[in-house]
């Protein structure tokens, strides 16, 4: 197991190193100086120039490379050029927000997908099954953004409960953060409960049909105790880990819903910092997410690992 | 026939959609056989118990004139109530050894599920007892045992753990369905020798399918022999060993592989496949392999008795002389 | 335990919906209004954030919108167009037109307490001068600034500078304290009617009445900007009452000017969108070419198309807010006949292919552009349009000049002459005007100082534009707000700010 985790990890290292690189080479090559950016249409040549100098970006690239990593090693993301602030604060600052984002949605998610999941691999052919499978058809496909918007409508509007826009943070009300990011995760988990709906029936199918589950029944066990002890758990790795990789992909991708119900979470940073070329900014941000992404995956192989016994022997095998 | 059958079936037939798996099935079990169930891979042994172990795959139905477990008809039984007299009465030793466990549970956890379920005891007897009888299957360390995975076990481990498990709940009927397939000739030996003494000293009745009629002859009392889907002679050892009557029977024992004989479920010695269509037809099955068919054959058969317990499916069942060729 | 979680969750999500709370303002669900009483917070939905709030430092108009009510400038320009005192309270320009005397009000004090002097007006404005300020090369012909005493300042210039007054009433002119210059970019402080609270980026910002203020208090308490960047959100808010006041485009007022609680405002902007022309192109530095492409453009059906009509047409490049501005829309106006005999004249009766360039970030004027390069096919003129990225644009269009043909609108000055000199054939920019004649008129302006006579300089150099077409002039968009219907004082000036000095519910 210690060897299966420590080849994962080193593999991450290389990954968030490669992707280190990539990031910053193509941010820089993307058209459009930063520092025209920063001065507007009136500059003249001499203070872009100065202000190119002055931004380190008249250096060759493997120097501002460098100079970035040093930085980011010592968690020095660089500072904002549209707020004047220093990148890693604003991630922090919206952290939260993206975090809640990711977690209420993949728990809505998985809380739905697995009950209506189990129900309709148990019931094969019944009416859930009929139900999840038009969802899995339809939850892929309903837009984010106008489903969103309908909410905004019908629900926010007519609701005292939901605010249409804005974020409140747990510590001025828990209620108010429940109630401001109710429906933006609604609509996000919507999106995903199609992919994961069918990850878990699936998953549940094909541990419906191992020999064990014959075994439970031979023994005759009570249902639940099929369905729920030994087929559950037999199906919950598969789900987990695309839970696991949906919920990184999260942290960078509700980007609609965060412009929709104007929270400020990630997803609108880097937006921003693309929009406005905030290279330092927008550097941070997708070096941020690219690497969270990256542990987050580790952490949820390892984390299968652990779940799935078999797999620490063959890690430590292989 | 009467109430001491532990097992009375009359005219099963098992159907996948319009296909005939098993055709009018008839079986008296009594209390203490150990009995044999012999044939190649296809002849319905596998379906027959999954029959009566009420898990068949979806999609394979079964009608019956009788179908009497421990004298209760299951034919009125729902499928819970069913199982949960299979579960209460029954242990079943699975043929393929690695997936029955549950590889994400320890072995602790689920070889006492079936003992609290039936509410023969408490979470602690039943550990209690697990750890008896994992002794009794010959675990020097049952405490190791119970707190592993099924998959960190060999597989010979892994059967006796599956023995185990299966007498938890004091079964009156144990069985097996090639309980040792893919298991080395001494550890067979030993699991075999283990079936046998529970046998004899607990008088446990063991239902085992195998497709080695050598084993069988070492090990039964009582044998029944299939081929595509239909008893084609049920007997004491002694006749079905010593002379056959049905000419399947005798072609099986005449290709007989030793116990060293590695698992090749097909006895590729005797001319053609078992067929897998046209087991609806009333006329003898195997005639179309068969060294002796002639046209008597090709008519409606029935079951004829050769000797009391000593049944045949054969219309012209084979006498000493051709049993001596 | 794990069954225990399972409920939990269920629980929690089954809940979520009875438990209310939430800060939103109470609405009667029947009517989506509710007339607020002695209101006096103001809640303003903006698209996007301010870049800093130093305005010193950035040429953002988000930046000025907020940093307008925190800092102020010497003078300001009212929705009129005329000068008005702020800061200063006289000033005096010199015949000569090379310097300008201004008196400061002695009652002014920066949010931190110390009193403004004459001393932090020079520093403030030497600011400008500073090599990442983007107005720089507006202030290089300021040389001199003289102290006269604590509240008497002279500034002086190199050359005349007819409209030098001009300079001291932007967003970006505004005075700071020297000891705050580090941080004002995350806290700025000034001497406006408001004082910062808080700014958390992409949220909101909070700005609260100036207690101390020399004018006394504004009526509004507080100001809280929230950032909404969906435009249908920032519509709904205005409905149900969670905004007061919001700037909106063209097809989202229909469905909200029927509301009774919404009002909307609507003011030309100070700019005029144009097709530009790069003259050294082959076939557009043919005068009967561009003529032949003003006649093909029917700028009805663009303003119709791209903002549901709210736009002025324009046949020159000044806007119709501008006091100089006459109406030039005769000169040439849309005639497709004429079109293609002008385009014959000039040897091309089989039209020719030409790119146009346009922002993708700006959707205003990449569907004029795609308005336009149908228009021209109609003349056989093919347009090949390219997106290209904000900075592509600049780095490419504006400042290499490397295009054929694009589609803009630069914000406004608040001197003709400010607005028209882009045209210079000196001036570098994107779309100067090289043939010499825009060149004298702009030498002339430059010197005379006569205000009469400047302004027939500026409507005869309307003309010429009109006639000459070095850029096919489209429209002065206008600027539209959706606001509580109960907001009073409202106005966007010259420059593009609105002062929320002046507001108030009723």
């Amino acid at each position: 197991m210690l060897n299966y985790c420590i080849k994962r990890i080193y593999s991450a290292v290389i990954v968030v190193i490669v992707v280190s690189i990539i990031t910053f080479l193509m941010l820089s090559m993307v058209s459009g100086n930063a520092a025209i950016l920063a001065l507007g249409t009136d500059a003249t040549p001499e203070q872009l120039a100065a202000l190119e100098h002055e931004m380190g970006l008249d250096l060759p690239w493997y120097l501002q490379y460098f100079n970035w990593v040093k930085g980011l090693v010592r968690l020095d993301f660089g500072s904002s050029m549209l707020y004047g602030t220093d990148v890693l604060t604003l991630i922090i600052q919206r952290l939260p927000v993206t975090l809640s984002l990711a977690l209420f949605s993949m728990l809505m998610s998985l809380t739905v997908s697995f009950i209506l999941g189990t129900i309709s691999a148990v019931r094969k052919g019944g009416i859930v099954d009929i139900i999840c499978r038009s969802i899995m058809q339809l939850g892929t496909t309903i837009p984010g953004f106008w489903l969103s918007i309908i909410f905004i409508i019908y629900i926010a509007l007519r609701s005292p409960v939901f605010p249409i826009s804005g974020f409140v943070s747990p510590s001025e009300s828990f209620e108010g953060y429940l109630a401001s990011i109710f429906l933006p995760s609604l609509v996000l988990a919507i999106a995903e409960t199609g992919s994961m709906l069918r990850a878990v029936r699936t998953s549940m199918l094909q541990s419906l049909n191992q020999d064990y589950i014959i075994m439970a029944k031979v023994q005759g066990l009570p249902r639940w105790k099929i369905y729920i002890k030994y087929g559950l758990r037999g199906a919950l790795a598969a789900p987990l880990n695309v839970a696991g990789l949906k919920f990184a992909r999260l942290l960078g991708g509700t980007t609609i819903v965060e412009s929709v119900f104007s929270l400020p979470g990630l997803g609108r940073l880097v937006l921003v910092a693309v929009e406005q070329r905030d290279i330092f900014l927008l550097q941070g941000t997708a070096m941020f997410i690219t690497a969270s992404v990256v542990l987050i995956s580790l952490a949820v192989d390892i984390i299968t690992a652990l779940m799935n016994p078999r797999m620490r022997l063959e890690g430590e095998q292989s | 026939m009467d109430s001491a059958n532990l097992v009375s079936i009359r005219n099963l037939t098992v159907l996948s959609g319009q296909r005939v798996l098993i055709k009018n099935l008839d079986l008296d079990i009594r209390e203490g056989e150990l009995i044999g169930v012999a044939g190649e891979s296809g002849s319905g042994k596998t379906m027959f118990i999954l029959a009566m172990l009420n898990v068949l795959p979806e999609g394979v139905k079964i009608t019956s004139d009788r179908f009497e477990l421990f004298g209760k008809d299951c034919r009125t039984l729902s499928s819970s109530e069913w199982r949960s007299l299979v579960g209460s009465h029954i242990g079943f030793v699975p043929q393929n050894t690695m997936f029955y466990l549950h590889p994400m549970m320890k072995i602790k956890k689920q070889i006492i599920d079936s003992f609290v379920s039936h509410k023969k005891g408490t979470k602690e007897q039943g550990l209690a007892r697990a750890a008896e009888l994992l002794r009794r299957v010959g675990f020097d360390d049952p405490e190791r045992v119970l707190n592993s995975y099924g998959w960190e076990l060999s597989g010979g481990m892994r059967q006796r753990v599956n023995i185990a498990m299966a007498l938890m709940n004091n079964p009156e009927i144990l069985i097996a369905d090639e309980p040792t397939t893919a298991l080395d000739a001494a550890i067979q030996r030993q699991i075999l020798d283990l079936f046998k003494d529970i046998n004899e000293n607990e008088g446990v009745t063991i239902l085992m399918v195998s497709h080695d009629l050598g084993m069988l002859h070492a090990y039964s009392n009582m044998n029944m022999v299939m081929y595509a889907g239909r008893m084609v002679e049920f007997g004491p050892s002694e006749d079905i060993f010593n002379a056959p009557a049905h000419p399947y029977t005798k072609a099986l024992l005449d290709v007989i592989p030793t116990l060293s004989r590695t698992a090749d479920d097909r006895l590729v010695e005797i001319p053609g496949f078992v067929p897998d269509s046209g087991r609806e037809v009333e006329s003898c099955i195997f005639a179309d392999r068969c060294p002796y068919a002639e046209d008597i054959c090709r008519q409606p058969v029935s079951m004829t008795h050769i000797a009391a317990h000593h049944l045949c499916l054969c219309a012209k069942p084979l006498t000493g002389g051709d049993r001596n060729e | 335990m794990k069954k225990r979680i399972l409920t939990g969750i269920i629980a929690l999500l089954l809940l979520l919906p009875l438990t209310g709370c939430g800060s939103k303002p109470t609405t009667d669900p029947g009517s989506s209004f509710v007339i607020p009483t002695d209101k006096t917070v103001l809640n303003v939905a903006s698209m996007v954030d301010p870049e800093g709030l130093d305005p010193q430092k950035t040429s953002a108009t988000s930046t000025y919108e907020v940093t307008t009510n925190i800092f102020e400038s010497l003078v300001t320009y009212d929705e009129n167009w005329n000068v008005q005192p702020r800061l200063a309270k006289d000033w005096t320009v010199a015949e000569d037109c090379m310097s300008i005397t201004f008196k400061l009000r002695d009652d002014v004090k920066f949010h931190n307490g110390r009193q403004m002097t004459a001393e932090d007006v020079k520093f403030s404005i030497e600011r400008l001068h500073e090599d990442d300020s983007p107005k720089k090369k507006y202030y290089k012909n300021i040389v001199d600034c003289v102290i006269e005493d604590d509240f008497t300042i002279t500034f002086k210039t190199e050359t005349p500078d007819p409209v030098l007054l001009t300079s001291f009433a932007y967003p970006w002119s505004v005075v700071v304290p020297k000891e705050c210059v580090d941080t004002l970019k995350t806290n700025p402080v000034g001497t406006g009617c408001f004082k910062f609270v808080e700014w958390t980026p992409q949220q909101d910002l909070k700005l609260t009445a100036n207690e101390d203020y020399y004018d006394g208090a504004p009526r509004i308490a507080n100001v809280h900007f929230q950032i909404v960047p969906d435009a249908t959100t920032a519509m709904v808010g205005i409905m149900d009452g969670s905004f007061d006041l919001v700037e909106v485009s063209g097809y989202s007022v229909d469905p909200i000017k029927d509301n009774k609680g919404v009002s909307i405002y609507s003011k030309g902007v100070n700019a005029v969108a144009v097709l530009g022309m790069n003259l050294d192109n082959e076939y557009l530095k043919n005068e009967k070419v561009r003529q032949a492409m003003a006649s093909a453009i029917d700028k009805d059906e663009i303003i119709n198309a791209t903002s549901d009509g709210f736009g002025d047409k324009v046949g020159s490049y000044l806007p119709s807010s501008a006091a100089e501005y006459i109406d030039t829309n005769d000169v040439m106006p849309y005639d497709l006949e004429k079109a293609k005999t002008l385009l014959a004249e000039a040897g091309y009766p089989d039209g020719f292919s030409i790119g146009l360039t346009l922002p993708k970030d700006y959707a205003t004027y990449t569907n004029i552009g795609q308005v336009i390069a149908d228009q021209l096919e109609k003349i056989n003129v093919h347009c090949k349009i390219e997106m290209v990225e904000w900075a592509e644009w600049m780095q490419n269009v504006y400042t290499d000049k490397k295009y054929d043909m694009t589609v803009m609108a630069n914000t406004g000055r608040l001197s003709a002459y400010d607005f028209i000199s882009r045209f210079n054939s000196a001036s570098g920019d994107y779309i100067s005007f090289k043939t010499g004649e825009a060149d004298e008129i702009l030498a002339k302006l430059k010197t005379e100082l006569d205000e009469t006579e400047r302004v027939k300089l500026v409507q005869e150099f309307q003309m010429l534009i009109a006639e000459k077409v070095p850029v096919v002039p489209i429209e002065s968009q206008l600027r539209l707000y959706a606001m509580n219907a109960s907001l009073k004082g409202f106005a966007v000036y010259p420059t593009e700010t609105t002062d929320y000095k002046y507001l108030y519910f009723e």
